[in-house]
């Protein structure tokens, strides 16, 4: 492999590479606006240049593929004279808008201006005037006048996307970035462009506003909307999720995410959550304790096996679940005997691109952890029409989501018991005789298993309110008060047991999942579930 | 001069000198754990080191790393005027090295501190429980898995150890035993407390005296009432963040405080201020030591019942707040250093109200001498009364009016010259028998010698920039921040992230109102301090308490207390 | 260096107890001092009967002093002329403050000026009249004002509102002509 040195620094780079890859790689940091790991090379900013050693003039490193013996220096008088340089005729025309700005704390041109910039401005305002607070589309707002026309968004539009929205029009120093008027920026990863534009030229409807990014705590964690398992940063503060961005993973989703997955964030901090458990009293649901009524639903489930053995109990297991809490699941199940059992998901439209049929993150690891059995889905509604299911557990939104309405309803009936663990106060829960109050993906730790078979790994970003237990620490309960053992859900722990258990997850650490995830080793494609009929 | 403080110390302890260090020009060398006590010995005892006053004895908790604990030792020679860093890492499963209270008896309060404050123990150390907090608190402070806002309830009486004890009293404490159980006539010694809401000691602190009648036979002084996490609140804020903190370590003499800090953190990034930032720094300091002084004067009469001349006092300390006022807009907490520069210049017809209120400070500083030094009442409270032998202070680290007045020559501006200080001509009063009057008289010297500094700042101020000229340091003008984009965005990366000294640790020390001030700072890069500790003479001037009132009646431990100027923001923290 | 140590001067020992030389000196001092405090005493007297005090104690709340240009009193947001606030909710203030006794949450506007504070609120029992948020301020919309009299009969009092904290810029002249003087190089 041919080796390179920068800034006396000696580093072997695959031969065609291009130098700033590889020196950002290494951890010398080149400041760049145009270029991007997933986007082509543009060379318009002239931001990355540095000297190399037998070229006369400086070179951008962004275009310079390397060449074994180059010897490439980043901190000379001239590269730093001439970032200068570029950093002024940046800012010449650039507006005072840092105080109304939602980019101030992660703005490249901030960034570099402090670092690599002149200290002393040498025009004062009025700058030019162009379009402000442009809508260009239902989730993106273009300001005109921030632009630094580093044309990252108009590649990201033409090859990614494919879409071809935003285009610098005009040339010269009437460079105007812009959308033709009959198309708006409307696809559906359109809010990857503020991700990608380094200013706060292009900015997210969703955000605009809202909060100051330096509050933010950021956590890593895996989107749970659809079952891609794009990796994500969950940003939050004060206990409230803000936003999500994409992290970048190149095996699987680059540096993107979809529209629709950014936006589910907006669930966790809604004002219609469950909070406490409810139970059915008189015909009306009313709020009580945990503990009373965990006991009441173990009694119930213990029951209906006694007297009707497996078949008096059926369950839908939800694909929202992290493994480790499907897993605890599956185990209590299998203590009472349940035969009957399928996970119920959402299916919508997929893209060639991230989106992916199953609109729910973990329906793969509620399959792999053994939530598969018996008929199916059509199994179960029809076998609670006739009265066989005593006790019918419902884990996530679903089933009311994805079954016939009348179907459903004629079922539910005839059930003595049912059983809803969710997030929010369904339809469903409320027809249930127990409401158990459910966490979303951002106040649990646990993993995620994608379509592909790729085992991910999320992070707590938020604590859950007071009083509240996460869905594993409910099933363990459960399956204590069954066994007369101690409750106990670790998420590292639990992980272990998988690992021992579920034969196609052997081998499985917290380790191996790192921060970006682990393919499990015989990933073929899963065999369809049983009963499905999309 | 650190050169050959660090080889010689390599040379005698070629093993046990695990590193050596002269970043900034600090001397600072890293030991083993086991070899502190002995290493402290010969560093005391050389002729050519003698570093005879114990300045500090602190820790910085490097969690993540092992060794987590890095005790840090700070040394001064009052004989050759230089000073030295000793450091030793203990690990988090048994913090534990010798205490050096052998070697100097002051490091008996340090220690504890650092213990009450880290969890380090040190062996051999005579007493060694907690300082500040109570004897229930559970966990140390300091370390940085302790979160800030952690609470813990308050203990009162009725509580646990109370009860358990088996004495009557609910604060029983255990003092050092006394050399008898009995006084007089054989009667039964009387445990008093003075403190800690008592009218005569202006600070709060709780004196505990066990009396033989008038006599004090044996007091234990306790500190902490004040204390108020200053060390935890500037680690997690930013640099220029605890400049409004400094303010309230010693609130007499705020300014002096702020001084020490930001030239601290100037050292850290290795810069110098311009020579106008530098004459106003002096000027607003010698103002408020200036204060500080009339309030120690003042308050002192105070107690001593001559209510007058306090009443004069305070009337001169309001004319001089009137001019730290006018400069940086608080009389008592200043606010006005910055990183890299002040707060503001000086505004229109200072110079004029600084004469007048000056003047007529000094007047009635006048009457107040005359109403005090003749006054037989007064001279028979003050004279004679809390000395200890010179030695033995400076083995207590005591500094400032205190040492000077047993006639010990240690004055900062003038040792290790900071500043403008060089380029001043001022006189510092010494002292000859160490007791309460010659820290008065010391005092009222003093307040004339800054007198003269301030005529002498207000004669000599050269034009020219007030600030660096660094926008990394030094937020940028507001008129450019209206108007010009690079000193806007200066402003957002400045405000939002704080100035990022390189990694490095600096010790900086100047010559505050009540002797020497050190900021110890740990940089770790980042805009927030990964350590901020503030070296403040209260704490060890008010060590010796115990000691010079020892064997004296009860009535003098009020002006020992008042001379001594305890100020309890600065001696708690 | 041009400084030297100098002896402060005590007194004379005074004389042995119990002689007369004791009465004379009790008797000076005494004397010196009653000199001294009738000297004010009287000066203060002729003042009060001329009706020009010169008595130090200013007769507070009937006489007020004026604070000096720099003083920092509360702080205050400022209006511009249009009634509106000239806050643009950028929340340098609110990282700036040493005691996070502001809380600020921002909202889009229909104006020119696009965003604003929807809520701005101070915790005065909190805030320490420091001036950094002053300071931090790009667009002198947050100012310290000379109002210290900010007494409160409840906690909850104690917490400012955007209405209550609106002053108009007209009154503060001298204050923001501080500002620009006061960090101009």
């Amino acid at each position: 492999m041919p080796t390179i040195t920068i800034d006396g620094q000696t580093i072997e780079a695959p031969a065609g590479a291009m130098l700033l890859p590889v020196a950002l790689e290494n951890g010398i940091h080149v400041p760049h606006y145009c270029w991007h790991p997933k986007l082509s090379i543009d060379g318009s900013c002239r931001m990355c240049q540095v000297e190399v050693e037998g070229s006369p003039k400086l070179v951008i490193a962004c275009n310079t593929p390397i060449r074994d013996g180059m010897v490439v220096r980043t901190k000379t008088p001239a590269v730093e004279n001439t970032r200068r340089g570029v950093m002024e005729l940046l800012l010449v025309n650039h507006p005072l808008d840092c105080p109304i700005c939602d980019k101030a704390g992660e703005c490249l041109l901030q960034d570099y201006a402090f670092a690599y910039g002149s200290r002393r401005a040498r025009t004062r305002e009025p700058r030019r005037k162009l379009e402000k607070r442009k809508d260009i589309g239902p989730r993106m707002i273009l300001d005109q006048e921030r632009c630094i026309l580093c044309r990252r968004c108009v590649r990201f539009t033409r090859e990614i996307t494919k879409t071809n929205e935003l285009g610098v029009f005009n040339m010269g120093d009437h460079s105007t970035l812009d959308i033709l008027e009959d198309k708006p920026l409307a696809n559906d990863y359109s809010i990857c462009t503020a991700d990608v534009c380094p200013v706060g030229a292009l900015e997210s409807k969703d955000f605009h506003h809202k909060l100051r990014v330096w509050f933010l705590k950021k956590t890593e964690s895996v989107c749970p909307s659809c079952s891609n398992g794009c990796n994500i940063t969950v940003h939050h503060y004060r206990d409230r999720l803000w936003r999500m961005m994409p992290r970048r993973n190149d095996a699987v989703n680059d540096t993107w995410m979809c529209d629709h997955g950014r936006l589910t964030y907006q669930h966790v901090n809604s004002s219609d959550r469950l909070r406490r458990p409810l139970r059915r009293r008189n015909g009306q649901l009313e709020a009580c304790e945990w503990d009373e009524v965990l006991t009441i639903a173990a009694g119930t489930l213990r029951q209906a096996a006694r007297d009707a053995g497996g078949h008096g109990i059926a369950a839908v297991a939800s694909p929202h679940l992290t493994n480790e809490e499907n897993f605890r699941f599956a185990q209590l199940l299998r203590n009472l005997g349940v035969g009957n059992m399928d996970v119920a998901v959402v299916s919508g439209k997929s893209d060639d691109l991230l989106v992916k049929a199953e609109k729910a993150a973990n329906a793969r690891g509620a399959r792999d952890m053994g939530l598969v059995g018996g008929g199916g889905l059509p199994a179960i509604i029809e076998a609670a029409a006739k009265g066989e299911v005593r006790v019918l557990y419902v884990c996530g939104p679903d089933l009311w989501e994805t079954s016939d309405r009348q179907q459903l309803d004629k079922a539910i009936e005839r059930v003595e018991c049912l059983i809803v663990q969710d997030i929010v106060r369904s339809p469903l829960a409320e027809r249930a005789h127990i409401v158990l109050p459910s966490l979303t993906f951002a106040e649990k730790s646990g993993t995620f298993t994608n379509v592909t078979g790729r085992v991910q790994r999320l992070h707590q970003a938020i604590d859950p309110p007071e009083g509240q237990v996460s869905d594993g620490e409910i099933f363990s309960r459960l399956l204590a008060q069954l066994t007369e053992g101690l409750p106990s859900f670790v998420p590292a722990a639990v992980l272990e047991e998988i690992a021992q258990a579920v034969p196609a997850y052997a081998g499985l650490t917290v380790d191996r999942v790192g921060p970006f995830g682990w393919q499990l080793p015989d990933a073929k494609a899963q065999p369809a579930p049983a009963g499905a009929t999309a | 001069m650190s050169q050959d403080i660090l080889e010689r110390l390599r040379e005698r302890f070629p093993a046990d000198v695990l590193g050596i260090d002269r970043y900034r020009g600090d001397a600072s060398a890293t030991l083993r754990p086991e070899s502190v006590l002995e290493v402290a010995r010969f560093v005391k005892d050389d002729p050519a080191l003698r570093f005879d006053m114990p300045m500090d004895v602190t820790a910085v908790d490097y969690i993540g790393q092992e060794p987590r604990f890095e005790v840090v030792y700070h040394l001064y020679s009052t004989v050759h005027h230089h000073r030295l860093r000793l450091k030793a890492r203990v690990p988090q499963q048994d913090p534990t090295l010798p205490s050096i209270t052998p070697v100097w008896v002051g490091a008996n309060w340090l220690e504890r501190e650092t213990y009450d404050m880290y969890g380090i123990r040190f062996s051999g150390h005579p007493d060694l429980r907690r300082i500040y907090l109570y004897e229930e608190f559970e966990g140390h402070p300091l370390r940085k898995d302790y979160p800030k806002e952690k609470r813990q309830p308050l203990i009162g009486p009725g509580s646990r150890r109370g009860a358990s004890v088996g004495d009557e009293h609910p604060y029983a404490v255990d003092l050092p035993r006394p050399l008898h159980d009995t006084g007089m006539l054989g009667a039964e010694l009387m445990r008093v407390q003075l403190g800690p809401s008592h009218p005569a000691t202006h600070g709060t602190v709780r004196i505990v005296v066990d009396l033989d009648g008038e006599t004090i036979v044996n007091a234990d002084v306790q500190i902490g009432y004040l204390h108020r996490g200053f060390e935890k609140e500037c680690e997690s804020g930013f640099y220029y963040q605890a400049i409004p903190y400094t303010d309230r370590l010693n609130y007499a003499s705020a300014i002096l405080c702020n001084v020490g800090y930001c030239m601290a953190v100037e050292k850290l990034f290795g810069i110098e201020t311009p020579p106008r930032c530098q004459f106003l720094r002096v000027l607003s300091g010698e103002l408020a030591r200036i204060a500080d002084h009339f309030l120690c004067t003042g308050a002192t009469a105070l107690e001593l019942n001559a209510f007058t001349a306090f009443l004069y006092a305070l009337q001169a300390r309001e004319l001089i707040w009137d001019l730290v006022d006018a400069l940086c807009g608080g009389r008592v907490t200043s606010n006005y250093i910055r990183i890299g520069g002040v707060s503001a210049d000086l505004p229109n017809g200072f110079a004029e109200l600084a004469r007048t209120n000056i003047a007529k400070a000094l007047k009635l500083l006048g009457e107040m001498e005359q109403l005090l030094i003749e006054n037989p009442i007064f001279r028979g409270r003050m004279e004679g009364v809390g000395q200890l032998p010179v030695d033995e202070l400076i083995a207590y680290g005591v500094c400032g009016p205190v040492l000077r007045a047993a006639g010990v020559d240690l004055d900062l501006r003038r040792a290790q010259p900071y500043l403008v200080y060089d380029q001043l001509d001022f006189d510092v009063p010494l002292g000859s028998h160490g007791d309460n009057m010659d820290r008065f008289l010391v005092r009222v010297e003093e307040i004339k010698q800054s007198a003269r500094i301030v005529e002498q700042c207000l004669r000599m101020m050269p034009d020219g920039p007030v600030d660096t000229d660094d926008p990394t340091i030094r937020w940028p003008a507001k008129s450019h921040v209206y108007t010009r984009m690079e000193e806007l965005i200066d402003q957002f990366k400045q405000v939002t992230e704080g100035p990022k000294p390189p990694p490095g640790e600096v010790y900086v020390a100047t010559e505050s109102a009540n002797g020497e001030i050190g900021y110890y700072l740990v940089s770790n890069g980042t805009g927030k301090p990964y350590k901020c500790r503030a070296r403040t003479p209260s704490f060890s001037n008010t060590q010796p308490l115990a000691r010079m009132i020892r064997g004296r009646l009860l009535a003098d431990m009020v002006p020992t207390f008042d001379m001594l100027n305890m100020i309890g923001g600065e001696c708690d923290r | 260096m041009a400084t030297r140590t100098i002896a402060v001067s005590r007194p004379r020992p005074m004389p042995r107890g119990g002689t007369l030389g004791t009465w004379l000196f009790g008797a000076r001092a005494l004397l010196k001092g009653l000199v001294i405090t009738n000297r004010h005493f009287l000066r203060n007297l002729w003042g009060f009967i001329r009706r020009k005090p010169t008595v130090f104690t200013v007769q507070y709340p009937e006489h007020r002093f004026p604070f000096p240009n720099a003083f920092r009193g509360m702080p205050v947001l400022v209006q511009m002329d249009n009634g509106k606030e000239r806050c643009v909710a950028c929340g340098l203030c609110e990282w700036a403050c040493p005691t996070d006794c502001i809380t600020i949450y921002p909202a889009e506007t229909e104006d020119e000026i696009e965003r604003h504070p929807d809520v701005f609120n101070i915790n005065m029992s909190r805030c320490m009249f420091c001036g950094l948020c002053e300071e931090a301020c790009p667009e002198e919309a947050i100012v310290m004002s000379h109002n210290v009299e900010i007494g409160a009969f409840s906690r909850r009092a104690t917490l400012w509102h955007k209405e209550d904290l609106l002053v108009p810029v007209s009154q503060l002249a001298p204050r923001l002509q501080h500002i620009r003087r006061g960090y101009d190089r």
